[in-house]
């Protein structure tokens, strides 16, 4: 089903049509509050070295990749954020998510990744 | 510029991949805010309008540092619909919490405190000016339902009382 037709059908109550919605949207939803930098109430707070650390260490993922990742820019780390969020958004999207011109999220989403992955390249020689 | 060569786009693609399994691991959605997105729905009710936060004292800045001060205030909230303001003046008591409010424009009408657990903590009624109050065991999540003569019920937003 389309977006549209989802919230038309969680609209009228359906609740199956309601929680495809939170699990298509959710990721999205939390990357652009964390892009906002929400850190209220419900505000959860980022994780922290320790949880990193074992996560990294537990091998599976790269390390190096995620410290380069860290070392971004804000600009950058939240448009790379919310371009990888799990319902992928539309530039015209991310755009609006970020107040961002549309135009200048193709070459700054260039910029960024080749940062990434010189930084990495850096990350991996220390290591 | 290199960044123009096929191989670097599907580099890239394969390194948004990766982070994204990272992001996944390192700071997935937590369970709660899921549970309670999902929870949202049973609790919308077609038939009532919902009344949109218009103001909370609890959110301003000098509210903040008058509290770490030591000169709490009582919090001060105020919801808005078509027709309708819903005036709170929110004390924490030891223990619990009293709500007075006030709509306006003043009308009687019957006001249900709803918790995010799908319960209902108290139901009480509104006077002929339009005032209530509302005495809870304990503070949480809550919003109102605001049931009026002859038209159609108004429902606030959320908040954490």
């Amino acid at each position: 089903m389309s977006p549209g037709d989802l919230l038309r059908a969680a609209a009228a109550g359906d609740e199956a049509a309601w929680n495809e919605i939170v699990d298509r949207f959710s990721s999205l939803v939390w990357a652009t509050a964390r892009a906002h930098r929400l850190s209220r109430d419900d505000a959860f707070e980022a994780p922290d070295d320790e949880t990193l650390d074992r996560l990294l260490l537990d091998g599976e993922r790269d390390g190096a990749l995620w410290r380069a990742f860290a070392r971004l820019s804000e600009r950058c780390k939240t448009l790379l954020r919310l371009l990888i969020a799990d319902e992928e958004p539309s530039y015209e999207e991310v755009g609006a998510a970020l107040g961002m011109p549309v135009g200048a999220i193709g070459p700054t989403r260039m910029r960024c990744l080749d940062k990434l992955r010189r930084t990495t390249e850096i990350a991996k020689l220390e290591a | 510029m290199s960044a123009d060569r096929p191989s670097d786009r599907s580099d890239d693609d394969r390194m948004l991949g990766e982070l994204r399994l990272l992001v996944g691991d390192v700071d997935p959605v937590p369970a709660e805010v899921t549970a309670f997105a999902r929870d949202a729905l049973g609790w919308r009710r077609v038939d009532a309008e919902l009344a949109e936060l218009l103001a909370d004292s609890a959110l301003e800045p000098e509210s903040v540092a008058a509290t770490r001060s030591g000169l709490a205030r009582a919090r001060s909230v105020t919801f808005k619909a078509s027709d309708l303001e819903i005036d709170l003046e929110v004390q924490h008591r030891d223990p619990g919490v009293l709500i007075l409010g006030q709509l306006a424009p003043a009308e009687p009408g019957e006001i249900e405190v709803q918790r995010d657990d799908s319960s209902v903590a108290r139901t009480v009624d509104a006077d002929e000016l339009g005032r209530f109050r509302i005495e809870l065991a304990e503070g949480g999540r809550i919003r109102l339902r605001v049931g009026r003569e002859s038209r159609p019920p108004i429902e606030t937003s959320w908040i954490t009382v």
